[in-house]
């Protein structure tokens, strides 16, 4: 399932509930809107937290099942450590997952008010039993990052969770300016990006018509799998006030897969 | 088994299962209880010799050797070294078992003859007996009385102490009939641990509610 499968299937569920028409624009700006909350939903929400249970219905290190539904964003870097002890955040980072050092003992996480008790550890010291915090933002690191202790710690790798990039639903405008679906992919980019004008040839029976396309777009393809395009539909559609079992969804989008719209 | 596999086997009790990056007990933390551990465990075969044998003693299987340990001098005729624990409690002085003496040309020669802590102050109004030497255990010191100049000398000693308690990688000199005993303690303490309360909430208050 690609964006305009994502895309033809929110403006079917709309017009069939006679709720008007999905600009591109809207749709875009609605489907990062529902990535970013199933993103948060599979992170654990807070919301969710109960009374000496800090732990959401659903988190994405439960099991491998959720897991495996965040996997196109976890990934892994190693960090650089200044003489201060501190690594800012890698870029698009949304979560920590693991920390560890090159030789691949743990890197504990300490909060601040923690923090003069594992120093002090006369049992586990931080020299040989390296911790981290979340930093400070300073001018020197204006996105905030890790500190760590032993501040000579030098590198440690990382695994983290990036925050789901920009999807986009690309279109060139035909000759009476209706958008039409654009599958080249542009680089990876959060703006609008305008191309240079394609021509499409469509055959339709004994004729051929040429239609000269225009002020096109990019599109930037969802990363998930499609189980959570799926649900990424629904939330679309929830926030545009269409309300649909997921069962629907899933059964019209194998219609369009198969068939075509 | 070296005291790493023991731990990690206690640790996985504990957890059920590998522990992750966030677990509290550490590798470091259960050897500190091993400690303890192998001492209620000497102390319980000390007690089951005298219930079995109606004799005293505790199994040669729960002693390490130490050797190369340096003699310093206090004055001219005693002279004390430094053990790597404090001995364990078990009679007046079973925890350590024998003290010899070695230099670069005899190996582990003659032996030392042990005193108990009362014994001492009538042996310090004694001249030393010639070619003997007399020693007496305090805190983590052994203390030894003399003719001989020591200080020539290394000691060795074998003493209950289940191995090397620095290096996770060494061998846990305990039989395997006392293991249970151990495992039994330190599963006590960390299920202790584990079922506290932890204090989540950073607001000046020391409470857990």
């Amino acid at each position: 399932m690609n964006i305009n499968d994502m895309y033809q299937i929110c403006q079917y569920a709309i017009n069939k509930a006679q709720n008007g028409y999905l600009t591109p624009s809207q749709f875009n700006l609605l489907a990062n809107q529902a990535q970013t909350s199933y993103q948060d939903y599979l992170l654990g929400e807070f919301q969710q937290y109960q009374y000496g249970r800090p732990q959401a219905k659903v988190n994405y290190s439960q099991n491998s099942d959720t897991r495996q539904r965040l996997t196109p964003f976890i990934y892994e870097t190693t960090l650089t450590i200044d003489g201060s002890g501190v690594s800012p955040y890698p870029s698009n980072y949304l979560q920590t997952d693991a920390l560890r050092t090159i030789a691949n003992d743990r890197i504990r996480f300490v909060q601040q008010d923690s923090l003069y008790s594992y120093v002090n550890s006369g049992i586990d010291p931080v020299a040989t039993n390296p911790i981290y915090l979340f930093t400070a933002v300073t001018s020197t690191y204006p996105n905030g990052g890790f500190q760590f202790y032993p501040i000579t710690l030098g590198s440690a790798i990382l695994d983290y969770i990036i925050a789901a990039p920009y999807i986009q639903w690309g279109y060139c405008l035909d000759s009476n300016g209706r958008p039409v679906y654009n599958p080249a992919t542009g680089p990876a980019t959060t703006t609008t990006t305008t191309t240079t004008s394609p021509t499409t040839t469509t055959t339709a029976g004994p004729t051929t018509t040429t239609t000269t396309l225009s002020n096109c777009t990019y599109s930037i393809q969802p990363l998930w799998y499609d189980v959570d395009k799926l649900e990424i539909i629904a939330r679309i559609l929830k926030l545009v006030g269409v309300s649909l079992q997921n069962g629907q969804v899933e059964q019209y989008a194998n219609i369009v897969t198969t068939q075509g719209q | 088994m070296t005291r790493k596999i023991f731990i990690e086997r206690l640790i996985r009790q504990i957890y059920n299962g590998q522990p992750n990056d966030d677990s509290s007990i550490t590798f470091n933390l259960v050897n500190q209880w091993l400690n303890d551990a192998i001492g209620i465990a000497a102390r319980k075969n000390y007690t089951d010799s005298i219930q079995m044998d109606g004799i005293a003693y505790v199994n040669n299987s729960f002693y390490t050797s130490y050797s190369g340990l340096a003699i310093t001098s206090v004055n001219n005729t005693t002279f004390s070294l430094t053990l790597p624990q404090i001995p364990l409690a078990l009679g007046k002085n079973e925890g350590i078992a024998t003290l010899q003496f070695s230099d670069s040309k005899t190996q582990a020669t003659f032996g030392a003859v042990p005193l108990s802590m009362n014994q001492v102050g009538y042996q310090e109004i004694l001249r030393p007996i010639q070619n003997k030497v007399l020693y007496w255990i305090q805190g983590n010191q052994i203390y030894m009385s003399t003719g001989i100049p020591l200080t020539a000398y290394k000691a060795s000693i074998r003493m209950i102490s289940g191995g090397d308690s620095t290096n996770l990688n060494s061998t846990l000199i305990i039989p395997d009939d006392y293991v249970p005993i151990m495992v039994e303690y330190i599963k006590g303490q960390l299920a202790f641990e584990r079922s506290r309360p932890i204090d989540q909430s950073n607001d000046g208050v020391d409470s857990v509610n």
